[in-house]
């Protein structure tokens, strides 16, 4: 059977562990429910990072610190005291998305001819670069007292509490899995695989390791800003 | 921003002569990281957390306590230094027994790699846990004289350690060049199938390769927490800082890991002095990180490139 073809059926044992998941908002405690949202979050950010590390086989350690901008930017942008721009969520969400986003694509673009140790080390750089920059701007982060962001309202449905937040984020999550999987399995991801496995010879069958190493930066990036979007509210 | 607009030459000479002074620890971390890639071609962030025991651990053992409570032992920093060093190499040596022995030699580069990170966090883990001692300043084993040169004055203990460091990069050259575990370390470099045939001692000389690099790292610890004190944050950007120097040389070059040094203690030097004008922490950063990442590219812009390799990068 053509493995292009297949469908990308969900496992069992992921329905059975979403499963749990649901489960788990109407079990759990307040305190619980919201470390469990905070390990979901993380979660987006690492299977960002998994398209880089895991696929592309690069190592970047600059994930945290895109992470941790979008956050400060969403709550920038979705605040209005502290000089916030006072967006809607969704609007700030892609505001900060793109800007990460960005940032990565810049790191994949200046390092596109570079691999293996040159691009951990530069996004080691990066990191501590973005800690001593963005993560100590007043005017983003507000300072010593960290400023929170106000938890959104969409589609006319509020995520005031932290049960309907962990649900919102639970869906997310799911949604960027199955999304990844169809992703893996496509010409695209199959691809990504190639190159980092041997970008020889991916480069021999006519696939440019240069360009999918950009897609997975930008992968990751996405992943990082949705991760550091809800991070948040 | 104001980069560039301003030239202060009065500070210029002071600061390039600061920095060549300050840039002996930078080299002394990035020799010890050239060291070990050569043997396991992964970056070894075990050095990162050799770096911290060796700051914080020589500061415990050599700092008095000042009211007679809390145990440390106030050696003389001498007898600091020498325990911290075997210390280092002990740690390394374990390490490199393990990394670079049958089990764990053929684990692929993104794991190993993620491995050593995983043990630098738990050697910082354990320090913290244990020493309280954020923010001191230990005492260092070669006096507080001064000299004054082109207006800067330069302590004994930046001489000593740009002097060892030197003297280590000189020693070492040597060694890979002409003596027989010299042209062990260079076959594994180059071929790591390939010397396990001709009858190379992986194993051996990788652990030794990681004990002699371990004690480096350790040394530069201890001489960092005379020079910069016990900051966490400090202590990891000198190793981050040496880390980028390595990439100058492309972890191949001691001599280019030296240079590389050099270039960024005196760049670091001539911004915080102010030869560009005030600038923030935050541009700075920026300056300098722009500054190692250019020389990168630029160094590998002009790298000549073969075959598959050059196929590889063109598509």
């Amino acid at each position: 059977m053509n493995v292009l073809k297949q469908k990308a059926a969900v496992p069992p044992r992921l329905l059975l562990v979403a499963a749990v998941a649901v489960g788990w908002a109407f079990v759990g405690n307040n305190y619980w429910i919201f470390t469990v949202t905070a390990g979901l979050m993380l979660g987006i950010a690492g299977l960002g990072l998994m398209t880089v590390v895991g696929w592309g086989r690069e190592i970047s350690l600059v994930q945290a610190g895109l992470t941790g901008t979008a956050a400060y930017i969403t709550g920038y942008a979705s605040r209005s005291a502290e000089g916030g721009w006072g967006l809607p969520y969704l609007l700030a969400v892609a505001v900060a998305v793109a800007a990460v986003v960005a940032l990565s694509l810049l790191v994949a673009l200046a390092t596109s001819k570079l691999s293996g140790i040159y691009i951990m080390v530069l996004t080691l750089g990066l990191q501590f670069l973005i800690e001593r920059t963005v993560f100590t701007s007043r005017r983003l982060t507000g300072g010593i007292t960290a400023i929170q962001a106000p938890r959104p309202s969409l589609f006319g449905v509020e995520l005031n509490s932290d049960r309907a937040f962990y649900l919102f984020t639970l869906a997310v999550v799911s949604l960027l899995v199955l999304l990844l999987m169809r992703f893996r399995r496509s010409r695209y991801g199959r691809a990504l695989m190639l190159v980092g496995v041997d970008r020889k010879a991916a480069a021999a069958a006519g696939i440019s390791p240069r360009r999918y190493k950009i897609l997975a930066f930008a992968l990751a990036g996405l992943f990082a800003g949705l991760a550091g979007a809800l991070t948040a509210p | 921003m104001t980069l560039g607009l301003q030239f202060n030459g009065n500070v210029f000479a002071p600061s390039v002569v600061n920095g060549v002074a300050s840039a002996g620890l930078y080299g002394l971390i990035a020799v010890a990281m050239v060291l070990t890639f050569r043997v396991s071609r992964t970056v070894a962030f075990l050095h990162g957390g050799l770096v911290l025991m060796g700051t914080i651990f020589y500061w415990w053992l050599t700092t008095p306590n000042r009211f007679g409570v809390g145990g440390r032992p106030g050696l003389a920093p001498w007898v600091g230094t020498v325990i911290i060093v075997v210390l280092g190499a002990v740690i390394a040596g374990v390490y490199g027994l393990v990394v670079t022995g049958n089990r764990m030699a053929g684990w692929p580069r993104v794991t190993l790699t993620t491995f050593s990170l995983a043990i630098m966090l738990l050697i910082g883990g354990i320090l913290f846990e244990t020493i309280d001692a954020e923010s001191q300043t230990a005492r260092t084993p070669f006096g507080r004289h001064t000299v004054k040169i082109f207006g800067q004055f330069v302590t004994s203990h930046q001489i000593a350690t740009l002097t060892i460091t030197a003297v280590v990069v000189v020693v070492l050259s040597v060694v890979l060049k002409a003596t027989r575990i010299g042209i062990y370390i260079r076959a594994i470099a180059d071929n790591v199938a390939g010397s396990r045939l001709v009858g190379v001692p992986i194993n051996r000389v990788g652990t030794g390769v990681y004990a002699v690099s371990g004690a480096l790292s350790a040394l530069a610890g201890s001489l960092l927490a005379a020079q910069i004190g016990l900051d966490v944050g400090g202590n990891l950007g000198v190793f981050l800082r040496a880390l980028m120097v390595c990439i100058l040389g492309g972890f191949n070059s001691l001599a280019l890991a030296l240079a590389g040094a050099v270039l960024l203690g005196v760049v670091d030097n001539m911004l915080r002095a102010g030869v560009f004008g005030a600038l923030s922490m935050g541009t700075q950063e920026l300056v300098v990180f722009a500054a190692i990442f250019g020389a990168v590219l630029a160094i590998n812009r002009f790298r000549p490139q073969q075959g598959s390799e050059a196929l590889a990068e063109g598509l």
